[in-house]
């Protein structure tokens, strides 16, 4: 379903189907979740593309937090100054982008996962999160990109000592999301400096190809980047 | 003509300098203020922005009333000395407004509320719209505007229902005695892990707490997101309220069994109440 498609078009993929077609004045747009009420946009152009991509999943049902919490289903235990690599799973929303010439804007934007918030820290400092459970895998694992996507992650212990993970917070403005027609991926790091503090962050690989970087929310919401790192203060 | 003297040894034209510069720093101040907030809108949130637009534009307009004033000959040293009695007058009348600029000072500096929160002042309860150097602005929930010298504000029991990022909520369900509570529990659990907003940690809480005289009281305690925190508290309970009742729990109302005492075969413990001989 990823890509940019002229208007007007009809495409279907399991439970969610688009449709742009045609009228008087301009086109009417229209997106169809199964069990859900349809949603419908006049688009006032005579020309105009589409583009399909997923997005950061932080935006429904309502945005509210620029934080996504993974929680893995069994806690890690990194041995002293070790770094290791495995795949953990995410979930996505997928965003429409609509382009003219001129410009570009962000049109309509779902999620066909469940959303979950949780709170990283306490609730005096700490912040609100989407949040995620996963387990770990030693390979890509098999996931639908409508739902999921994959994130290649890399630990490092930079303590002296042996230290346990349980969870892993990531800053959306540092999400750059990587996808063709199977598969939508990540990549990020976390530094693990001590039992209850580390530092994470997205980077961009050096080589993806057969994969297209996907355009990102906060860039269609022209906001100015702040910082694309999270320190884990509260505990890791 | 410009020469004319207005008073003592101001002339007309020192006059007009003073007057420009006293516009001119006004302007600038406002100018500036504009400047800022469209170049920190999405940069600094609202409250930080406020106090930094104030205190640039406080500066501003100091500078241009000093500037003025020497221009008129007034020299900020020479009105220490010779305001001294007016000075005590002046400082007796405007003992509260000094007072209320200084407790200003101390709200901007401690910051026990920001614009935007969602506070309690001494039963005034609305969002602060805005702090100045005299008074804080609250606009409540009924949509009018309360102005509260600043010295009330900081001598007044604060309550400040924003600080933390996230606010518990609690509801008491009663059920009936004869209802699964075990059922009802999972019930509320499973629609509670379903609301997105019901945060996952802080861990919600359902508990029977209570064996009350007509019903088994459920205690449900939920955490959520402080902007999301009214609307989730203003839906659920209904929502748990229908959910249970389609699943065959219904909420306990006040009801009593009054037992008759020849009811031995509806209940053994009841004493029998014999009729008296008639003779």
């Amino acid at each position: 379903m990823y890509g940019t498609y002229d208007v007007p078009f009809s495409i279907k993929e399991k439970e969610l189907s688009i449709d742009v077609i045609e009228s008087d004045y301009g086109f009417v747009y229209s997106r169809k979740i199964v069990d859900k009420p349809v949603f419908e946009k006049i688009i006032l152009s005579e020309k105009s593309r589409i583009l399909i991509n997923p997005v950061e999943p932080l935006n429904h049902p309502k945005h509210i937090t620029n934080y996504l919490l993974l929680e893995f289903d069994k806690k890690l235990t990194i041995a002293p100054h070790a770094e290791v690599s495995f795949y953990t799973t995410f979930p996505i929303e997928i965003g429409f982008f609509i382009f003219t010439k001129q410009d570009f804007e962000l049109f309509d934007n779902i999620s066909l996962v469940p959303a979950k918030y949780s709170l990283y820290g306490d609730p005096r400092i700490g912040v609100v999160t989407r949040y995620h459970k996963t387990p770990i895998y030693s390979e890509i694992p098999d996931v639908d990109p409508l739902h999921k996507g994959v994130i290649h992650l890399t630990i490092k212990n930079t303590d002296s000592t042996w230290n346990t993970i349980s969870k892993f917070v990531l800053n959306a403005f540092g999400m750059k999301l990587y996808y063709n027609a199977g598969l939508v991926q990540l990549f990020a790091t976390m530094k693990v400096i001590n039992e209850i503090s580390a530092e994470t962050d997205c980077y961009t690989p050096h080589s993806e190809k057969g994969f297209k970087k996907a355009m990102e929310l906060y860039k269609s919401r022209k906001l100015t980047m702040l910082t694309t790192k999270f320190v884990m203060m509260e505990g890791i | 003509m410009l020469d004319t003297i207005i008073w003592g040894k101001v002339t007309l034209l020192q006059l007009i300098i003073a007057l420009s510069i006293f516009i001119i720093s006004f302007i600038v101040s406002k100018i500036l203020s504009l400047y800022i907030r469209r170049t920190l809108k999405n940069k600094a949130s609202k409250d930080s922005m406020e106090v930094f637009v104030k205190v640039v534009s406080y500066v501003i307009l100091i500078i241009g009333i000093i500037w003025a004033l020497a221009i008129l000959g007034l020299k900020l040293s020479g009105l220490l000395v010779a305001g001294g009695i007016v000075g005590i007058i002046i400082g007796f009348a405007s003992q509260s407004i000094v007072g209320n600029l200084v407790s200003g000072v101390f709200l901007m500096i401690e910051r026990p509320i920001r614009i935007g929160n969602t506070v309690n002042l001494n039963d005034t309860v609305g969002i602060v719209e805005d702090i100045k150097i005299i008074s804080t602005t609250i606009r409540t929930f009924d949509g009018y505007q309360v102005r509260i010298p600043n010295e009330k504000v900081f001598t007044a029991n604060i309550s400040n229902y924003v600080t933390n990022v996230v606010r518990r909520f609690e509801y008491d369900v009663g059920i009936r005695y004869n209802d699964d509570a075990d059922k009802a529990i999972t019930i509320i659990k499973e629609l509670i892990y379903n609301e997105p907003f019901a945060l996952k940690n802080p861990e919600p809480l359902v508990w029977v707490n209570k064996l009350g005289d007509n019903a088994v009281n459920v205690n449900v305690k939920i955490w959520a997101p402080i902007s999301e925190w009214w609307s989730l508290k203003t839906s659920m309970l209904w929502r748990i309220k229908k959910t249970l009742e389609l699943q065959g729990i219904e909420i306990a109302f006040p009801q009593r069994v009054v037992w008759f005492g020849d009811q031995r075969q509806d209940n053994d413990s009841l004493p029998i109440i014999k009729p008296e001989k008639e003779d």
